[in-house]
């Protein structure tokens, strides 16, 4: 019998926390994202986004850059080498743990 | 979840896909023109050639540069989404729209039927559009078969060839441009989350 509690021990709670696996998956599909956008694209708060960021890059899967755009600030948002390994080290384990909890259910 | 995640994928690789804005506009432009053709008829023509045109591109690249700025204010910039294969799904694109134009001629008249080759052009234009794959423009085929069908309508005597020649010829494509528009900032409005309510601690 696979071991299902070992798999689920197994996952990167920086990465499995559905807002931050959310804001990843968006970073993972383009070079940058701005603020804004993952404000709008995930229905966050502002305060709830920036915690998240903060969680992230301590965890260094992004790197954060802020800068000028014409008079407006932007902060400009991307995942790092390390990120992008890890959300899809993650899907990779979603995906096999999804296999296994389909055994142990034909099995039962 | 993983239709949660599948969503936010889609809108972040065809955020600047489903903006909509410029096919909007270029439909504007043809209802424009359309409507000029309708009132002024010959002397459109003689406009269209002479200020009215530059004076009508110029409106639509700061319309463009509007809408632009709009949606880097309000929705945000996404640089460089990875794309996959589309730049070689487009060359596939403009050699089925050549080959296709060199095969019914100039202005179609290879088919040998009365018709009007700016509605089937337009029509041709969304329905290959709407058939790329890695695109997000699926609605595009409906729209395009329905302007290329318009486009046909003097075969089946409906309306007559002369007829298009008064504005219908671009108010149908623009009609059509325009609508193809609004679906695409639908969609993506559609794909959006409602923001979630600031926390208060007070």
């Amino acid at each position: 019998m696979p071991n299902l509690q070992q798999q689920i021990d197994d996952l990167d709670r920086v990465v499995h926390e559905p807002a931050r696996l959310a804001i990843l998956t968006i970073l993972s599909s383009c070079a940058e994202a701005d603020f804004t956008f993952l404000l709008r694209v995930t229905g966050l708060t502002n305060g709830n986004l920036s915690a998240h960021l903060t969680k992230l890059e301590a965890a260094g899967l992004i790197s954060i850059t802020k800068q000028f755009s014409g008079k407006r600030p932007q902060t400009l948002i991307s995942l790092t080498v390390n990120g992008r390994d890890q959300i899809k080290q993650h899907w990779r384990r979603l995906e096999k743990l999804r296999d296994t909890a389909g055994k142990v259910v034909s099995s039962e | 979840m993983k239709h949660e995640l599948e969503r936010l994928q889609f809108v972040t690789r065809n955020y600047s896909l489903l903006q909509g804005y410029p096919i909007a506009l270029v439909g504007v432009l043809y209802i424009l023109l359309g409507v000029a053709e309708m009132i002024w008829k010959e002397m459109a023509a003689t406009l269209i050639r002479g200020w009215l045109f530059p004076v009508i591109l110029a409106v639509l690249v700061l319309a463009i540069l509007a809408f632009q700025r709009h949606y880097v204010q309000r929705y945000g910039v996404v640089k460089a989404p990875i794309e996959t294969r589309r730049s070689v799904f487009l060359l596939v694109f403009f050699g089925c729209y050549f080959a296709l134009v060199v095969l019914a001629g100039p202005d179609f008249k290879n088919l040998k039927v009365p018709l009007d080759p700016t509605c089937l052009n337009g029509g041709l234009i969304l329905i290959l559009g709407g058939l790329l794959p890695g695109f997000p423009w699926r609605h595009y085929v409906p729209v395009g078969l329905v302007l290329a069908g318009v486009g046909f309508l003097p075969a089946f005597k409906v309306m007559a060839v002369q007829q298009f020649w008064h504005g219908w010829s671009f108010i149908f494509p623009g009609l059509a441009f325009l609508l193809c528009g609004v679906i695409d900032r639908a969609i993506f409005l559609h794909m959006l989350p409602k923001p979630q309510a600031e926390e208060s601690h007070a």
